[in-house]
């Protein structure tokens, strides 16, 4: 049934029909209506109901019990606003149907009871009904309970605030968004922390400004983004570039992003400074490699490695040196090569590694046997090696020391320390005395036959001479002699020399003090070098004022000079080398520079040492005194000498003396 | 003594064993090649200088001693035929020569019997 007015015919016959037909239809019209109403109260999930223009509730359908508690008895003629809070009920209803009238419906979402009191949420459309003329007839009410809705949205909500509160406070991993082409989206704590960018400063940027300019020439940051959108996610580690400019060693993940349809939306990225990590490694595997060469370069100890059946596997020079195999003679081959044969016949190397598999170690002093058959006096330690996963035997490390020298010595000792009414500490000091006394007399004996030989070839030249050309000028002998005349004054120099030693151990330095003048006493040493200087190519230079006077012993500041000087020579042949003297009022001060080898940090404290040397015998000879009694020279007349050096830049050594010593009542060793 | 296998080399650091040893052989009638370390040596037996027939060698030296420089010119197919003698003040020179493959060792100080003999055994004699 339209709007539209109905005209009725003036035919009886046609207006019969047309009456039928109207009836038909308000029939139709009627089970409509019904058929409506029944499917209104039958829906359940929606309170339908509707209220008279006052707001009275005129019908009831199954939902609104259902969500509200009360039957239609119960509630049909009662106010609506009995559905409200007491906050709102006083208000919110008049409300409510006002704005349905003005604006023909109104809707909300917002708190209602149930008759029991219960609280929900509910979802409410009200309309305003009106009839053909336009009076207000009343509303019709639609109420759906959302609490089920809304507890899930919150819980929903809470989770998402939950998780971006997490991301953004991780510290430790930069977590961020891409869209699709790269650019940053989203920003966190970690990713400013290990970045440096602000989420001000980065979002919004390509995130190819992490990468290293190479990395970014080779269109690395494009390989990134097709990987992980070619298989879903992406890792790597490699060097990024923080806002500084800055590396660090990053390990990166991404994951692709799509949403419910597939659609790729961008790209989730999580970066981590490893760099702590890979400098750990790297110290690690440098510290592996250091290790690995300080082995191989120990000469003192044999230290090599043995399969699980006692076949050589590794060789280090101290091993060489101990065994006498070279390492490509011994690898491969069983070690009871180094028992005696009655050892090998008593099944004694099999022995010792059965107690070191089962013990973790075994170790003894036994006689071993060298390459050349000599027998050795040996401690060996044998340490077997374990997986440290699986505890299955992987093999040994050997470690062998050659005990004939100690062994003698401690005899000695032992002795020596019977006389001395046997004191371990004693015994311990009367072996180091001898060790060094047998050390320092070995290298005395060398520095001894140098100007001997020269002494020798001199007088034998002589000889030959008078020999071959008994006629021949005499100026050849003469010079010879001169020769050797200087040879006797070196091997006079070295006795003083071991004397001084001698009497500095037994607090006796002799001081003889004179007026000198030390710019003159560096000139005269320094012209004894300078054919020395000149043979190495080196350039040596003297800065001295015309004079500098003081109170000194002669021979000992020569010596101060020479030892000096000599040092520098020998060690920094060729290098330019500077002398320097100059004074203040009361204190005199002389420098030697060298630019040759240098000293190790850790060889500057003892280098002023007795016997001490900082560098191999075999390169550089020398009694390793020479700095000993420069320095205790320096001592006794009241100055001091301090040396400033590393390895490679050369050595310059200061000394300063007042000119006038009163020192010697102060050092118990010097007595005038 | 214009024959190439006149000259005579004698390796040493210090320089009066050098100049006594040099005078001697010039005393002898050789020509003495002077050289202050291994380095030098090898050097000098680069350029372009006449080879000699014998080489003295002292074993303690700065920058490079006898044991490195007998390693280098063993390794140099122009040098490793010239005969090596070691001179050494060394307790163990012998062992030493030995084990660095030398034709001779002498002991300091030197006996010029034997220093004489030992020349005269890689280099032509010059005079009885």
């Amino acid at each position: 049934v339209g709007n539209g007015a109905y005209f009725m015919s003036d035919d009886p016959r046609a207006a019969g029909e047309e009456l039928a037909s109207l009836r038909r239809q308000l029939e139709e019209s009627r089970r409509n209506e019904e058929r409506t109403r029944l499917m209104v109260e039958s829906v359940k999930d929606y309170a339908i109901f509707m209220l008279d223009p006052s707001g009275n509730i005129l019908s009831w359908n199954a939902g609104a019990e259902r969500t509200k508690g009360y039957t239609a008895s119960e509630i049909i003629g009662k106010h609506f606003s009995i559905f409200y809070p007491e906050e709102t009920k006083h208000q919110h209803p008049r409300e409510e149907l006002e704005q349905a009238v003005r604006d023909g419906r109104y809707e909300e979402e917002g708190i209602r009871l149930r008759k029991n009191g219960e609280r929900f949420w509910a979802h409410v459309v009200i309309t305003a009904i009106f009839d053909r003329e336009g009076r207000h007839l009343g509303f019709t009410k639609v109420t759906r309970d959302i609490t089920e809705r809304r507890a899930a949205e919150h819980a929903l909500r809470l989770s998402e605030q939950r998780f971006s509160v997490l991301v953004e406070s991780v510290r430790d991993y930069a977590i961020f968004m891409l869209d699709p082409t790269g650019v940053v989206l989203s920003w966190n704590t970690g990713a400013q922390r290990i970045k440096q960018y602000s989420a001000g400063e980065i979002i919004g940027k390509h995130f190819s400004v992490f990468y290293e300019e190479k990395d970014r020439l080779r269109g690395h940051p494009a390989e990134v983004l097709q990987a992980a959108l070619d298989n879903g996610a992406y890792g790597e580690e490699g060097w990024r570039v923080r806002k500084d400019g800055t590396r660090f060693w990053a390990g990166v993940v991404l994951t692709t992003l799509r949403d419910t349809s597939g659609r790729h939306i961008g790209f989730a990225k999580v970066t981590r400074d490893l760099t702590e990590r890979r400098e750990y490694e790297e110290n690690l595997r440098q510290s592996e490699e250091r290790l690995r060469l300080m082995i191989e370069s120990v000469k003192d100890y044999a230290i090599y490695m043995l399969d699980v059946t006692g076949n050589v596997a590794t060789w280090n020079s101290g091993a060489t040196k101990i065994k006498g195999y070279t390492a490509s003679e011994i690898i491969g081959r069983h070690f009871s090569i180094f028992y005696p044969p009655e050892d090998i016949a008593a099944g004694r190397p099999a022995r010792e590694l059965r107690i070191a598999a089962a013990e973790g170690r075994y170790e003894e002093e036994n006689h071993r046997v060298r390459k050349n058959g000599e027998k050795f006096w040996a401690n060996t330690v044998l340490t077997a090696l374990y997986d440290p996963v699986t505890q299955e035997l992987r093999g040994f490390v050997k470690v062998t020391r050659d005990l004939t020298e100690r062994r003698k010595y401690e005899q000695e000792a032992r002795k020596a320390a019977e006389q001395a009414g046997g004191d371990q500490a004693r015994a311990f000091e009367a072996e180091k005395a001898l060790r060094h006394r047998d050390e320092f007399i070995s290298v005395a004996a060398h520095e001894l036959r140098t100007p001997l030989t020269a002494l020798t070839l001199k007088i034998q030249g002589v000889k030959l001479g008078m020999q071959h050309q008994p006629q021949a000028a005499p100026a050849k002998t003469v010079e010879r002699l001169d020769g050797a005349l200087r040879q006797v004054a070196r091997l006079s120099e070295l006795v003083e020399r071991l004397l001084d030693v001698s009497k500095l151990v037994r607090g006796k330095l002799a001081m003889n003090l004179e007026p000198l003048d030390l710019a003159a006493i560096a000139r005269h040493v320094v012209d004894d070098f300078s054919e020395q200087a000149h043979e190495t190519g080196t350039k040596l230079t003297l800065d001295a004022p015309q004079s500098l006077e003081g109170q000194w012993d002669r021979s000992r500041l020569e010596q101060v000079l020479v030892n000096l000087l000599g040092n520098a020579l020998k060690y920094a042949p060729g290098k330019p080398i500077e002398v320097k003297v100059s004074g203040t009022a009361d204190r005199v001060h002389l420098v030697v520079a060298d630019q040759g080898i240098g000293i190790a940090q850790q060889d500057l404290g003892r280098i002023f040492e007795r016997f001490e040397r900082a560098v191999p015998v075999r390169k550089y000879g020398g009694m390793g005194l020479g700095l000993y009694l420069t320095k205790n020279i320096i001592d006794a007349h009241g100055g001091t000498i301090r040396v400033e050096s590393s390895p490679g830049k050369g050595a310059t050594f200061e000394v300063d003396l007042p000119r006038r010593t009163t020192v010697q009542a102060h050092d118990p060793r010097v007595n005038a | 003594m214009s024959e190439t296998n006149h000259f005579v080399m004698i390796i040493d650091d210090d320089h009066d064993i050098r100049e006594s040893v040099a005078e001697i052989l010039v005393d002898l009638g050789y020509q003495p090649i002077k050289a202050i370390n291994g380095r030098d040596a090898i050097d000098r037996l680069r350029s372009d200088q006449p080879k000699p027939c014998v080489i003295l060698l002292d074993l303690m030296m700065p920058v490079m001693d006898g044991q490195e420089f007998r390693e280098v010119q063993q390794k140099d197919a122009t040098l490793e035929g010239i005969p090596v003698v070691v001179i050494s003040a060394h307790t163990h020179a012998d062992d030493l020569a030995r084990k660095m493959a030398v034709a001779a060792a002498i002991k300091k100080p030197i006996d010029l019997d034997q220093l004489m003999s030992t020349i005269r055994r890689f280099c032509p004699e010059i005079r009885a």
